[in-house]
């Protein structure tokens, strides 16, 4: 596989900015929480503000050490984590993690992912990062398959979803993101409720649940036995769940997210109603994927006749 | 300064059973690399494998990453069975290094299977040193998990005159698995100024428990499942017993190691 450098030799006539909600990004492509650290890890790489915006890792009120190794494995057309939210709790984030990367990379567009136990929890954590600076949405992260309180048990039910979203939007002015799961039971309500509790946009969807056995070891490869299965493998899934919430609710705000390897999977998404997506797993494999993505969808775009995201965003619906 | 580059496979050789030398062709001349880095490789197409797979850099000559590999899996069974020529995408340098003080001049290192690439890196650095009286263990199963030397050390410069074989079964080098024969060089020696050690993680537990006893310094070059390698994902936790800054319990085998002060983990 070659490198994708950043100077591309056609120049194209179709702009990659799009809006979501009243946030507008230089182009489509976010890097997902949980793949890009604190913003600074793959930067001798990729500069971190080349991207659409930057979802940093999960932070919750204490600082969690995450869980039993192993953590992480491949699977079929995917990888299983079972991190844990494994982060350095919200006040070393605002003090010092946080300060660091918007003094480093002052044009990055960094995005917070927070989760808490309970809504209390998400409303100190939302009012926290109300007195930081430089900070251009919160990610409400709904659906950790990795903790066991919180996380994906609070997007599976609409009531706990609705008040913490709400709670939340009383706390900040900052655009709130809900990342939803892909096994909510009702993926379309839930992203009703939260829309109507005042999220300015919904993130369809995290990782699926799953777990793989060691037929030598003859026990789970992961410590914590389960894990959330990213990658390839899941892409129809994550599809599905946003094409059925933008199916649903017109116009509303969405982000495609689960399973983008290449510029073809965001396409999908947008088509499907998206105006981005966030790309994951596909950032391990490789850390300067942002490079092609951009001249793919350019191609795209152009063979498309298409000048800009919003000419195509949803035509497949 | 990490980069994502396209080197070319130069030389590629089955050592012994499953093992196989490389010898990857990278722009410049690897100055930046340092015994205890290790580099990630793009899976080649052919093993349907989609995460980059982490391997300890076990030299650096005529401009090349050279590594050793053992072929476990289908990234590393398609990596073996590669033709010279061909484009391999690697990032590097990641981790940090052995940082051994200019006082210690008697380092044992200990290696148990591929665990001594780092180990060789290291070797062929020090081996320049007059005044380094060090030795290396390289410890396999058996005869055929391990390299002859007749065969391999005049064409390979990373194989030093000061590597000594062991196997479990004793049917190459020294009989005893690694902790054993530590344990016989320690008879017969004076202890040495410290040791270095990478492999299993029993083996490993079992040195430092000798190391410890004889308040002998020692690090260890640790191995974990990981996706990013950069420190971003904190896929590959180690537990320790006092972490660091974002977690009181783990330590990130990818940017805090691989090389660890054996203090600073627990096996």
């Amino acid at each position: 596989m070659k490198n994708f450098k950043p100077e591309s030799k056609t120049e194209f006539k179709a702009q990659l900015y799009t809006r979501i909600g009243k946030l507008m990004l230089d182009n489509p492509f976010i890097a997902a929480s949980g793949t890009c650290g604190y913003g600074t890890e793959y930067a001798d790489i990729l500069p971190p503000e080349k991207w659409g915006a930057l979802v940093l890792k999960t932070v919750t009120v204490k600082q969690r050490d995450g869980n039993k190794p192993p953590r992480c494995c491949e699977t079929d057309s995917g990888m299983l984590n079972s991190i844990g939210l494994a982060n350095c709790g919200i006040e070393q984030f605002t003090k010092e993690k946080l300060p660091e990367f918007i003094k480093k990379f002052p044009n990055a567009k960094p995005v917070v992912s927070i989760a808490g136990e309970t809504t209390e929890e998400f409303v100190l954590l939302t009012g926290k990062l109300a007195e930081s600076k430089g900070i251009n949405a919160i990610e409400l992260n709904f659906s950790c398959p990795n903790v066991s309180k919180g996380g994906i048990h609070f997007g599976a039910d609409t009531s706990s979803a609705q008040e913490a979203v709400k709670e939340c939007r009383k706390t900040t002015q900052l655009p709130i993101w809900v990342k939803i799961s892909p096994t909510a039971p009702d993926p379309v309500k839930i992203a009703s409720i939260c829309m109507e509790s005042g999220a300015d946009a919904i993130v369809a969807s995290n990782t699926v649940p799953g777990m793989v056995i060691d037929i030598w070891k003859e026990k789970p490869i992961l410590g914590n036995i389960t894990g959330g299965l990213s990658g390839p493998a899941i892409f129809p899934i994550s599809l599905r769940v946003a094409y059925l919430i933008a199916k649903s609710i017109p116009g509303i705000p969405l982000i495609g997210c689960g399973g983008v390897s290449n510029a073809d999977k965001a396409i999908q998404f947008i088509l499907a109603g998206c105006s981005a997506v966030e790309i994951g797993t596909a950032v391990f494999r490789s850390p300067n994927i942002l490079y092609k993505f951009m001249e793919e969808i350019k191609s795209y775009m152009e063979k498309m006749g298409y000048s800009k995201i919003d000419d195509f965003k949803g035509k497949a619906l | 300064m990490k980069k994502i580059e396209t080197g070319k496979l130069a030389v590629i050789k089955n050592i012994a059973n499953s093992l196989t030398y490389l010898k990857i062709k990278i722009e410049g001349n690897g100055e930046n690399y340092a015994p205890g880095n290790f580099i990630t490789i793009l899976p080649p197409a052919s093993s349907a494998r989609f995460l980059r797979r982490p391997f300890s850099v076990a030299g650096i000559s005529d401009g090349s990453i050279e590594l050793i590999i053992k072929s476990i899996g289908p990234v590393t069974e398609s990596l073996a069975s590669l033709t010279q020529g061909t484009e391999i995408e690697i990032m590097g340098p990641l981790g940090n290094s052995y940082q051994i003080p200019e006082n210690i001049k008697k380092l044992w290192m200990i290696g148990g299977g591929t665990g001594i690439a780092s180990i060789l890196f290291l070797n062929s650095l020090r081996s320049g040193n007059s005044v380094c009286i060090d030795k290396v263990l390289w410890a396999g199963k058996t005869k055929g998990a391990l390299p002859s030397m007749e065969l391999f050390a005049p064409q390979l410069e990373i194989f030093k005159k000061n590597i000594a074989f062991a196997t479990d079964d004793g049917s190459a080098g020294e009989k005893g698995r690694a902790p054993e024969v530590l344990l016989q060089w320690l008879e017969k020696e004076h202890n040495p100024d410290a040791i270095v050690s990478c492999g299993p993680r029993e083996m490993m537990k079992e040195i430092k428990k000798i190391a410890d006893k004889r308040a002998i310094p020692t690090w260890f070059s640790m191995e974990e499942f990981m996706a990013c390698g950069s420190g971003a994902c904190a896929g590959c936790a180690v537990p320790s017993p006092y972490g660091s800054m974002c977690s009181s319990s783990y330590l990130k085998v990818c940017s805090e190691g691989p090389v660890f002060k054996s203090s600073e983990v627990i096996l």
